[in-house]
Parts: C-alpha cells; sequence; structure tokens
C-alpha cells in the first residue's frame, strides 16, 4: 500500500531523520494514515414500517465498508473516502422501499464516480471525499471536497455531521487568506451528499447526487478595538437533473438563491460577549428554481437575524440568544429528500429530546424566539438552568403537523458531574406548543441520564437512561387524518466493561409512539431488546457485534435532523487504522 | 437506542493507533481562539502540543476533558500546550463558550475549526475525542481515538515522556 500512494504522488515513503541540521534540507515529510469500517448487517425486517404497507417483511445482509486514507507531504494534504455497499438477499428494503429486483445502482451516473465492478449490480462502489489540500498558518487552498461555512451558519453551513451521520461537501475549490487581522474565503462548487451511510441502511437513491451549484466569499476584519466585523454573499443555483449533467446545465442559467448578509462580535464590551448575524436572501429564479422553491408560487425576501450575548456574574454564566428566520429554510427545500442542508441555523433547541412531534420547530421557515441559559460552576457540579419561547407560523413545513401557527414555551434543567470516580450528565425538559384557535396543545417531559462509575480493578459501568412522556391535545397533532395519541418512549443501556478491551452492553427500549413503533422483537409490539459485545483484538482494530432490535425514531444534532429506522437483526461491524 | 449506541460506541473506541503517521512533521495551521484572537501550532514551537478535538455533544469528550485540564495544569510549566480545537459546526461558537466557562477552563486555549480546515489534516474522519501529541521537535508523536475512563494514565505518561525527552 506505501508503495502504491508513494508511486501514485511521486514520493519517497521515508521519513528524513531528526538530527538533519538543516530544517531547510530535509526531505519532505511523508505521512500516511488509513483507517477502514466495515459492517455487516442481517437485517430480519423491513426497517420503516411507515412507508411499507402489506407484503411479508423482507430479509436481506448489508456490507457496508469505508475506507477513508490521507497523505501528507510537508504542506500538502491528500484525502479519499471509498464507500462501498453490497446487498445480498431478495426482497430487501432500502429506507422503507421494499426491492424485489436486483437495483440498478449505475443508474443516471452520467459522468460521476460510479464505478462498474466485477460484482454485478448488487454492489456499489464510491470514490466519495477526495481533496487536495495546501495548508500554511496564513494561506489554505483545498480543491475537491471542502467543507464551509460563513458567520453562525445562517447563510452557508455546509459540514460533516458524525453525530448522524450526514456528510454533504462542497465539490470545488477554496482558498482562505489570512493577511494580517484579516481573513478572507472564496469558494464554489457543486453540492456532494455522501451516498453510503455507516449507521443506517441504505438509500434506494445511490445513483447519484442532484448537484445543486454554491459560490460564496467572506471578508472579516478581526481586532477592530474589540470586535471584529464581517461580511458574505452566497449564491445557489438548484438543479433538478442527476449528476454533473445537471451542473452543467444550470451553469449558465441565473441564480435561484442570493444570501447576503454580515456578522458583528464584540468581546468584552460592558463585561460581555456579544454576536450578531443578519442576512438578507432574494430570489432571482428561473422558472424551475420557482418550481422548488415556492411551493405556494409567491415569491418573497427573506430574512435571517440572530444574536447571542454572555457574561459571567460570580460563580454564574449566562448566556442569552435571540433569533428570527423567515423565509430561509426554504433554501433547504431542494436538499431535505436527499438528507442534506445548504444552511443550518442556530436552533435554541434542546435537539436530542427532538421527536417527531416537535422537529417542525428545529426546520422552520418562518420562526421568533429567544433563550436564556445559566450556567452555575460549583467545582466538581455544573447544574444549569434554561428558558426558551419561540413563536412559529411555518405551516409548509413537511415536518409541521398542526393546521395553525404555535406558541412554544420551555423550561430545562441538567446537572455534570465530573469526579474521578463518578460521572453524571443529565438533562430534563418540559415543553409546550400551544396552537392557535382551539387546536389545543402538545406537552412533552423529557429526561436523560448518563452514569458511569468504576467497579472492580480497570473495570467500569456506563448506564444510560432517555425517556419522554407526549402528551397530545384533543385536536392538537394531526397527522392526515388521524389524531396521534400521547405516548411514551424509554430507553436503557447499560455496559459493563471488565477490561479497556472488552465489554458487553444490553439494550432496552419502550415505545407506543405511533412514529416509531415498529412492532417490536420481544413478544410484545412496544419492546425491542439487544444486545452487543466489543472486542480489541490489537490497540488498533476493534470488533464490535450486535444482535437484537430498536425502535424507529428522529435524531437531531448539529441543527439537522434525520429519520433513523427501526432495525431488528445481527450486526458484526470490524473497525481499524493502519 | 441510536443515540445510545452512538455514546457508547464512542466510549468503546480507545487507543487507535495510525502508527504511519507517527514521526511526520505536524501540519501548521491558524485559528482563532473564543476571544477572537489568532492562534497558530508555530507559536508553540520547542512545547509539546497536546492537540484535543471535541465536541458539545460528545459525553466521553467531556470526561476525558476534565483529566486534560488536569494535566495542563501540572505540566504546562515544564513545556505543555494544550489547543481544544471543536469540530462543531459554525453555530458552535456560544455552546463552546458556554461550556469552557461554566466549567473554568479558561485557562486552556479553546480554538474553533468553523471550516473543518485543522480536522481535515488530523482527524479526517472527524472522530471524538481524538487527541494528537506534538513532540517539541513539531513532530507527531502519538495519536489517540477515544476514550474508555481509566485510559487517562497512559495519556499522561506519554506526554511526561515527551516532556522529558529534551526538556
Amino acid at each position: 500500500m506505501l508503495g502504491v500512494w508513494a508511486a501514485l504522488f511521486g514520493l519517497q515513503p521515508a521519513y528524513a531523520e531528526d538530527d538533519d541540521a538543516d530544517a531547510e534540507a530535509k526531505e519532505p515529510a511523508v505521512s500516511l494514515s488509513f483507517t477502514d469500517d466495515l459492517e455487516i448487517r442481517l437485517q430480519n425486517f423491513d426497517p420503516s414500517p411507515l412507508v411499507r404497507v402489506g407484503g411479508p417483511p423482507p430479509k436481506f445482509i448489508e456490507e457496508v465498508n469505508r475506507f477513508t486514507g490521507r497523505a501528507q507531504v510537508g504542506a500538502w494534504g491528500f484525502n479519499v473516502q471509498v464507500d462501498q455497499v453490497a446487498f445480498i438477499g431478495l426482497p430487501y428494503a432500502v429506507d422503507g422501499v421494499v426491492v424485489r429486483e436486483p437495483p440498478d445502482l449505475l443508474l443516471n451516473c452520467g459522468l460521476e464516480r460510479c464505478v462498474q465492478n466485477p460484482f454485478g449490480d448488487y454492489v456499489y462502489v464510491n470514490p466519495e471525499k477526495m481533496a487536495v489540500s495546501y495548508a500554511t498558518d496564513d494561506v489554505s487552498v483545498t480543491v475537491g471536497d471542502l467543507y464551509a461555512a460563513f458567520g453562525y451558519g445562517l447563510a452557508l453551513n455546509v459540514n460533516r455531521n458524525v453525530d448522524i451521520d450526514i456528510d454533504t461537501s462542497i465539490q470545488g475549490a477554496r482558498v482562505v487568506a489570512r493577511p494580517g487581522d484579516w481573513e478572507f474565503t472564496g469558494l464554489a462548487g457543486t453540492l456532494n451528499r455522501q451516498q453510503v451511510f455507516a449507521d443506517n441502511p441504505n438509500f434506494a437513491t445511490l445513483q447519484g447526487d442532484l448537484r445543486h451549484l454554491v459560490a460564496g466569499a467572506r471578508a472579516v476584519r478581526h481586532d477592530l478595538g474589540p470586535a471584529s466585523i464581517g461580511a458574505h454573499a452566497v449564491a445557489v443555483d438548484f438543479t433538478q437533473t442527476y449528476g454533473v449533467a445537471g451542473a452543467l446545465e444550470e451553469a449558465g442559467s441565473s441564480v435561484d438563491a442570493a444570501m447576503a448578509g454580515g456578522t458583528v462580535e464584540l468581546y468584552g464590551v460592558a463585561g460581555m460577549d456579544w454576536q450578531f448575524e443578519g442576512d438578507i436572501a432574494a430570489f432571482p429564479l428561473d422558472e424551475q428554481g420557482r418550481n422548488i422553491l415556492f411551493t405556494d408560487g409567491v415569491p418573497e425576501m427573506g430574512h435571517s437575524l440572530y444574536g447571542s450575548t454572555q457574561f459571567l456574574i460570580g460563580q454564574t454564566f449566562w448566556q442569552i440568544d435571540g433569533k428570527k428566520y423567515k423565509n430561509f429554510q426554504r433554501m433547504n427545500r431542494p436538499l431535505a429528500g436527499e438528507q442534506y442542508q445548504i444552511i443550518v441555523p442556530p436552533t435554541l433547541e434542546y435537539e436530542r429530546a427532538t421527536n417527531f412531534n416537535t422537529a417542525a420547530a428545529v426546520l422552520s421557515d418562518d420562526i421568533y424566539g429567544g433563550r436564556v441559559r445559566m450556567d452555575v460552576a460549583l467545582g466538581s457540579l455544573t447544574p444549569y438552568l434554561s428558558a426558551a419561547a419561540f413563536r412559529d407560523s411555518d405551516l409548509e413545513n413537511a415536518a409541521q403537523h398542526a393546521p395553525t401557527p404555535e406558541t412554544i414555551v420551555m423550561g430545562q434543567a441538567g446537572l455534570q458531574v465530573l469526579t474521578d470516580e463518578l460521572t453524571v450528565l443529565t438533562n430534563f425538559l418540559g415543553r409546550v406548543e400551544k396552537r392557535d384557535e382551539d387546536f389545543g396543545q402538545d406537552v412533552q417531559l423529557y429526561g436523560d441520564v448518563d452514569v458511569k462509575f468504576p467497579l472492580i480493578g480497570q473495570s467500569h459501568a456506563d448506564v444510560i437512561l432517555f425517556g419522554q412522556h407526549f402528551i397530545t391535545g384533543p385536536e392538537a397533532t394531526v397527522f392526515g387524518d388521524d389524531v396521534v395519541p400521547s405516548w411514551d418512549e424509554l430507553s436503557l443501556s447499560a455496559t459493563v466493561a471488565p477490561t479497556h478491551d472488552f465489554g458487553i452492553t444490553g439494550y432496552f427500549d419502550y415505545t407506543t409512539n405511533p412514529f416509531a413503533n415498529n412492532g417490536g422483537n420481544l413478544g410484545n409490539p412496544n419492546l425491542y431488546g439487544a444486545a452487543e459485545a466489543y472486542f480489541k483484538p490489537t490497540s488498533a482494530w476493534t470488533i464490535r457485534a450486535f444482535h437484537g432490535g430498536y425502535a424507529a425514531g428522529i435524531r437531531c444534532s448539529g441543527g439537522q435532523c434525520r429519520a433513523v429506522p427501526a432495525f431488528t437483526g445481527t450486526r458484526l461491524a470490524v473497525t481499524g487504522s493502519f | 437506542m441510536w443515540t445510545r449506541r452512538a455514546m457508547i460506541l464512542a466510549t468503546a473506541g480507545t487507543l487507535l493507533t495510525p502508527s504511519l503517521a507517527l514521526g511526520a512533521t505536524a501540519t501548521g495551521f491558524t485559528l482563532r481562539n473564543l476571544a477572537g484572537d489568532k492562534v497558530s501550532l508555530g507559536d508553540f514551537e520547542g512545547r509539546v502540543v497536546f492537540l484535543s478535538f471535541w465536541a458539545t455533544w460528545c459525553g466521553p469528550c467531556k470526561v476525558e476533558m476534565r483529566h486534560l485540564h488536569g494535566f495542563h495544569e501540572e505540566l504546562k510549566e515544564k513545556g505543555l500546550t494544550m489547543l481544544f480545537i471543536s469540530i462543531d459546526d459554525a453555530r458552535a461558537g456560544m455552546a463552546v463558550k458556554q461550556y469552557v466557562r461554566s466549567n473554568k477552563y479558561d485557562e486552556a486555549i479553546y480554538l474553533l475549526d468553523k471550516q473543518s480546515e485543522v480536522v481535515g489534516i488530523y482527524n479526517p474522519k472527524k472522530s471524538v475525542p481524538y487527541g494528537v501529541l506534538i513532540s517539541r521537535d513539531g513532530t507527531i508523536a502519538k495519536v489517540w481515538e477515544g476514550f474508555n475512563p481509566g485510559e487517562e494514565d497512559s495519556v499522561k505518561q506519554a506526554i511526561v515522556t515527551e516532556l522529558e525527552k529534551t526538556g
């Protein structure tokens, strides 16, 4: 492998000795690192009962492998990620769609990266994240797959979200320069969604990306007294044609959305830190863009405002945030079906508690409100209190189940305990969504606790408990023609690790949530159970084996949400670095 | 369940060692700290530097960070510098500041990598927690991925070994 890389880059795979007195005369240091994640899933039934109607539950095997490699030669870096997935057995289900014929995985690949392989249509191979970069203290240049964010993500925030395994990049070029107190960023490219998901059964839409075009520029002046001031602009051109062909078609057309805005950061002013961002959006749409962005056919300007301040009072640390977003989340509408977003503004929500009933507020296109949070530093104890209120008037959001605007009020409390012997991380939330008119209200009561503590010798235990009780009002949550009843969820995991190299985890789920329930795997339609063991045969490799089932759910993190389908079956995973 | 699995598995990852990267010269970078000041890796030439990649949503990170702050407090006079680099996205500046201030971690250097420039160099898989120990001569001495309670002793030993090499 070393030789291949060396030949590829024309390098000597040798590291110069440290005792070379003249640093300038050193051979460039070559650093190569690789990781590989392999997972084999024996799926016993349909992962998404919300979509499948009738028919026998499919059983199939899915094998997923992700290889990442990086070479570093002085200031130069080379990255590649190769994703591969294979399906064995029919019918199988991908994202809730039962597939009874071999998939046409090469459909619509065009000039893209689908690689023909000797295993036929059941195997998909995709060189995914590839980049060449040059980085010094003052300049970095990246060509290939890159991530980008301006300000606080109101106008552009394309990043890898490892918490929910969504990895969208911009495939193009980016230059960042930092002359003196200035910082300039310029970028252009097309969106590139990761096709293969390590923690999720994979999509039927492996045929490629809708390569929407993105370009942006930002300038920031730091150290203007206590202030940093920035300005930026972003242009987006959406396509409805898969592959590079779609991008080429759009390249000559007018942009569909243009955003411009600025940021102000103030440090230590009146004993407080301040951050502000304001953006406006215009939509000089062509017909295609109008169809995508404005389902109501009424083009509007958009605006997005965010502000935050933090300050200390004695042993307490305070943070106050406010937001107002109007006609900005629609920038994500063409992307929603593909599981990524181009803008990800601050939500001010406790995202871990978000569920199918409350996700609409995270993705709202017409919302304003604020939050106050106070943390108290008491040595190894850090409790906090938080209160927030929002007004959500977005009724077009696909996640919105309410027929009228609503007022959202929530209170939250938590505690962190970090000592040599004990770790406790816990959060509790009470949340009310009050509909206008006579449509009642939803009430959510949520709590999570994570406790780590030592056992005998090297051994330790980790217990994690989640629970929520969701009360729907008499006409509060309408999904289609059905009123969703109140529901409960409880999840428990307990890990015992006798050594650093070996551990066993037991999982237990109870749910009556109609959005999440898949029928259970323990003889009761509401109960799920599973066990998992991990073992590290060497310091560089980990083997995990999972057997059992878990319920579906929605997972929000980093301002993004993702539906996670239920699973019942067996998983074997091998992860390593070399 | 899925959330719990992610958290458990994050805890389970331990001391992976991409050995081919060891001994290579650490790539330079510049980021901004929570006060908006420019911080470059080159500012710490001749010191042992520990890069700690973490996230505000990462439980194992918070456990490890408590130990790392203790090491920093104990060993900074001997030449140890700790750079905590958040892999959170662009919205995270306030959340990072809230966590640092409320835990009184102000002594250490916290950096924001909003465009994933540095994480793309040192930790393209974006694992957390993820640690990189850089020797006084600017070469990568050791890499950690994941954290299990009890492993802090081996982390500290590696740091002390590097400090004693040319200190």
